[in-house]
């Protein structure tokens, strides 16, 4: 199969561990994307992948040929990949089209002019052919970084977050047209990202990577982001309301309603985590598992807000905790003097307590 | 057409056959809806989560019977691929009516039978081939 | 990176090497001075004698001078950044051009026309009917004092530079605050500017003073007695090996002390500049006699300091032209420059070699032996002088005897008294200046910029060549030039280095205004100057990029290339 192949790969520096059995693939034409925290070795991942860093263990193919491990090591330069880095690394001494030219070297001079004037168009900079990178925008040196890796017809693509030097206005609309750039290029492509909006908006796949560099999860964004495997992987996409309770009859009840448990015995210490968007909002009483809350603030987000509720007539002060849920639109507290919350129990994830 | 290329291949031709089998499944599947046999599809979604039981069942039982050491975290991970096999069921009935769900049920199989089936049964290819040479 | 791995272990032991090398003079002189030839030993005369006066003098000269480049640089810099006088804009540059004068042709410019029979004195006794020297009283620029204006007019820039940069880089937000908090713009400097600026000034302040140090032109003209003076006093003139050695060491820890207040400011200074964008400084507008001032405060600087002394040897060089000293003066010039071309070369190659390591194989080591091998900037050049002339002999006196016992041959010195043993000073002394600039070059290519060569097909022998040597350029010739102009410019370690009976410019310049020939001396001595103009120059055109609004500021992520020269 076409694409990249890694299996089991360990990195060290020293004696932290960065990288622990990290197996993955990227069919040709498709974008996986390794979602964790800054520092969990996803960049080496990608140093690893272009060759730039020494294979430790395991063992890296890209169409279908070795370029590291069982005693091979393919040099980058003839790994024939297209890195995009998180800083860019273009090359301040050279403009735009002298950038994107640097890896069509062993093309003819008539192919590398034609493929730069390619890319410059699929990336939208054919006004700025001639400008030094010093001059350009964040979103337009990203794009220079994007056209020069993709210009040499790679065999594989590697992005380091490749969006977070971007504001974010900007962000929404180079991350819609890197990713028509590469699927038109119908390229294997690897992005790291600590940005889950990012992962999601990008990946065919998304694996889920844990502080101890290792994969937690993968599966589509739907899959991973619904159905989390545990609280870490969970808790990649963003804050979540949490509820410490104790398993009863195959079941945890929540304020929200009860939410099976299957895994957990009666007594088990168990967690349940809510996502602030998967709370819906109303102004009447909606099913049984409705309950009243009082809105203590608002936040407007923009195109959502943020809304901070406790539970209403709620006795024991200790449990009256805070809630907060995120809903389309405005929400003045003000226009709704009596509001309910519902909850999905496929919504809430239930792990084991501390 | 699905292959398993030698990067993927475990060298041990039990094994090796297998998943070669569901890789043909695959390939038929991705057929049937390219050819736009939706509901030959889902029946051959059904062949392809069956064979995949049985694919696991009789690899944890080798497994067993040469004493892998690590053959309970590799039953766990087939425990988390059953659950996704369902997963897979519905999304092989979904496209019967919703011709446009084709795309990613392809994509998910191909994902499903190289990178969580076989790319994880990598783990065990040094452990198997000697054990077999031993045979 | 850009270096195949097999010629790693090669960068290493290179780099080890150089560090060793480096250090052997100042070890040398250490070692001469704990261990002193019984029948030399004359510490205990010394600490009775001389020595209290040595102590007393050097310090006197730093105090004089330190309090001096401070007034003077802080306030001009203060005046150019944080206000509008009229040529406030040709003042920022022009504060530099006394850094292009050495302290010793300043002192025998001013000497010749401060002396009693100079022009000065001529005219006031012409105005006033004065006699003889005992009608009036004039201050001797022959003194402590007239070393310390000598050496304050010419290095003052140090603190300018720093303490403007340190200006530049504050906030504005916070003087703007202690502004809208009510306070006068007086009160912002003395409370909020100032404070935030002393790393900078202290940085500058130590360069100053281990230039004082250095110093030794000027103070045996004027014969100052500090330790520099002492030093070539006891070795030359008492012939006394051990008693100077023992004195440089003394000199030794001074230098130490300035060095780690350096380090220590330099610290501070990382932790204080938080912001590295230049912001348009709103700039207090002086009107009237309040600009004047302004004015007068950075133009007497520079007047004193530069113009007018250059003006004098300009005058000079006319005057007293005559092409057979010319042609003379040409052949020290051509010995000068083979010199400083010969150790700004080297000086390159080396700082290359250790920067490259650094870069390659990383490392705490690797890191501490650079910063050791960089120490010589600090160490006065009459102490290396001691240094390499004592590793140097004892050097030739071993190969000399292998070479008469194995082959009866013998070589005579191979090192000592020659060009050998200068450049070798000058590297040991220059390497922190090649090694700064080629260090700051190569952190403008990120290691990412070679992973992108490198995964465009190129190898490494490709990627040196074509992202590194162009990128690299401007930083390797700027630390030629460097070396360069600093050697033309060095006098104690070429005094003593040198061969026998080779001149050059410095050597000539101080040798004849020595014996009050300043005209004769005027064209070799305005030769230096003008070489000294070129990192002025360099300098003044960094300043200009450097203004606030002048495209400095542009959106470039995590990629502070600020001397890119990538635009045409
Ligand atoms: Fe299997
Ligand atoms: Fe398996």
């Amino acid at each position: 199969m076409d694409g990249l192949h890694i299996h089991g790969v360990h990195h060290a520096y020293g004696d932290t561990k960065v990288l622990q059995g990290i197996s993955l693939t990227v069919p040709a034409g498709e974008l996986v994307c390794l979602l964790g925290p800054s520092g969990c070795g996803k960049t080496t991942l990608l140093r690893l992948a272009a060759g730039l860093e020494r294979l430790q263990a395991g063992s890296i193919a890209i169409d279908e040929k070795v370029v590291a491990g069982d005693g091979v090591k393919v040099l980058p330069e003839h790994r024939r990949v297209g890195y995009m880095f998180q800083d860019y690394a273009l090359f301040p001494h050279l403009d735009v089209t002298d950038n994107i030219m640097f890896g069509l070297f062993r093309w003819s001079g008539e192919e590398a002019k034609a493929r730069t004037a390619e890319v410059l168009r699929q990336v939208g900079l054919e006004q700025h052919a001639h400008k030094f990178p010093h001059t350009l925008s964040g979103g337009q040196q990203q794009r220079v970084a994007l056209a020069r890796a993709i210009a040499p017809k790679p065999r594989l693509v590697l992005l380091d977050e490749p969006f977070s030097g971007l504001d974010t206005n900007m962000r929404v609309r180079i991350r819609e047209q890197t990713l028509n750039v590469l699927k038109e290029a119908g390229v294997a492509t690897l992005m790291v990202t600590h940005d889950p909006e990012e992962a999601m908006y990008m990946a065919d796949r998304i694996k889920g990577m844990g502080e101890g560099g290792n994969v937690l999860q993968s599966g589509r964004p739907t899959e991973i982001y619904y159905q989390p495997v545990d609280e870490y992987v969970a808790r990649l996409f963003g804050p979540v309301n949490e509820i410490v309770t104790e398993a009863r009859g195959r079941e945890v009840k929540t304020p929200f309603g009860v939410v099976p448990a299957r895994d957990y015995a009666d007594g088990d210490r168990v967690k349940v985590l809510i996502r602030p968007e998967s709370f819906s909002l109303s102004n009447a009483a909606n099913g049984s598992n409705s309950r009243r809350v009082e809105v203590s603030a608002s936040h407007l987000l923009g195109d959502s807000s943020l809304v901070e509720f406790r539970l209403a007539d709620q006795l024991d002060d200790s449990e009256n905790q805070l809630f907060k849920v995120q809903i389309p639109g405005n929400f003045d507290p003000l226009d709704h003097t009596r509001v309910w919350i519902g909850l999905a129990p496929e919504d809430a994830f239930v792990f084991a307590g501390d | 057409m699905v292959e398993i290329s030698s990067t993927f291949e475990l060298k041990y031709a039990p094994i090796d056959d297998d998943h070669k089998h569901l890789a043909d499944i695959v390939t038929e599947i991705v057929d049937a809806l390219d050819a736009e046999k939706l509901s030959d599809s889902a029946d051959l979604v059904r062949k392809f989560v069956e064979t995949t039981r049985t694919h696991f069942q009789d690899e944890e039982a080798l497994l067993a019977s040469h004493n892998y050491p690590h053959l309970d975290k590799h039953k766990a991970h087939h425990a988390t691929l059953v659950q996704k096999l369902e997963t897979l069921q519905d999304m092989g009935d979904k496209v019967v009516d919703h011709p446009q769900a084709a795309d990613s049920l392809r994509k998910e199989l191909i994902y499903f039978l190289m990178d969580d089936i076989i790319n994880e049964d990598l783990n065990f290819k040094n452990f198997i081939t000697e054990a077999a040479a031993k045979d | 990176m850009a270096v195949p791995e097999g010629l790693k272990d090669g960068w290493t032991i290179s780099t080890a090497i150089i560090c060793a090398l480096a250090v052997t003079p100042v070890a040398a002189v250490v070692y001469l001075a704990l261990t002193p030839e019984p029948g030399d030993d004359i510490w205990s005369h010394l600490v009775s004698t001389v020595l209290p006066d040595y102590i007393i003098t050097t310090v006197g000269l730093m105090i004089g001078v330190g309090i001096g480049t401070v007034l003077i640089g802080v306030s001009a810099a203060w005046l150019v950044t944080m206000c509008r006088f009229p040529g406030r804009r040709i003042f920022e540059w022009a504060m530099l051009l006394p850094m292009a004068m050495p302290a010793y042709v300043i002192a025998y410019v001013y000497t010749d026309i401060l002396e009693y029979a100079g022009p000065v004195q001529g005219m006031l006794r012409e105005m006033f009917g004065w006699q003889t020297g005992r009608d009036y009283w004039f201050p001797e620029i022959r003194s402590l004092g007239g070393a310390i204006s000598m050496m304050t007019l010419v290095l003052y820039p140090y603190v300018y530079l720093l303490s403007r940069a340190a200006f530049l880089e504050q906030s504005i937000g916070v003087l703007e605050a202690s502004r809208v908090l009510g306070r006068g713009p007086w009160h912002g400097f003395f409370t909020v500017a100032l404070p935030l600026a002393r790393p900078g000034i202290v940085i500058g302040l130590s360069l100053v003073l281990m230039e004082t140090l250095n110093d030794f032109g000027t103070v045996d003209f004027f014969a100052v007695n500090t330790f520099s003076l002492g030093i070539f006093d006891v070795w030359m003139n008492m012939s006394n090996v051990s008693g100077a050695a023992q004195l440089a060491t003394v000199l030794l820890l001074f230098v130490a002390l300035l060095v780690l207040s350096e380090r220590y400011a330099r610290r501070k200074q990382r932790f204080h500049n938080t912001s590295s964008k230049y912001q348009a400084l709103p700039g207090l507008r002086l009107r009237g006699k309040l600009g004047l001032l302004a004015m007068t405060i950075c133009a007497l600087p520079v007047l004193l300091g530069f113009v007018l002394p250059t003006w004098i040897l300009i005058e000079y060089a006319v005057q007293y032209f005559d092409p057979l000293l010319a042609s003379e003066i040409a052949g020290y010039a051509w010995n000068s420059i083979k010199l400083s071309l010969l150790a700004g070369g080297l000086a390159v190659v080396v700082a290359i070699v250790i920067a490259y390591s650094v870069r390659i194989r990383g490392g705490q080591v690797l890191t501490s032996l650079s910063r050791l091998a960089s120490l010589g900037y600090a160490v006065p050049g009459a102490v290396l002088a001691v240094g390499v002339m004592n590793v140097l002999g004892p050097l030739d006196n071993s190969i000399d005897a292998y070479s008469r016992e194995t082959f009866g041959i013998s070589t005579g010195l191979i090192f000592s008294g020659t060009i050998a043993a200068v450049t070798f000073g000058y590297l040991v002394r220059f390497l922190a200046l090649s090694l700064g600039t080629v260090e700051a070059g190569l952190g403008k290519i990120t290691p990412n910029m070679d992973g992108a060569a490198r995964s465009l097909g190129h190898g490494a022998l490709s990627t040196m060549r074509r992202v590194h040597m162009p990128l690299m350029r401007t930083s390797v010739l700027t630390a030629v030039m460097l070396v360069f102009v600093d050697c033309m410019k060095e006098l104690p370690m070429t005094t003593i280095l040198r061969p026998f009976n080779f001149q050059t410019l410095a050597t000539f310049v101080h040798q004849y205004a020595s014996d009050e020939q300043l005209g004769e001396a005027a064209l070799a001595a305005l030769s230096i100057v003008g070489v000294g103009i070129l990192p002025v120059i360099l300098l003044s055109y960094a300043i200009a990029r450097s203004r606030p609004g002048h495209g400095q500021v542009m959106a470039r992520p995590r990629q502070k290339n600020k001397m890119s020269k990538g635009s045409r």
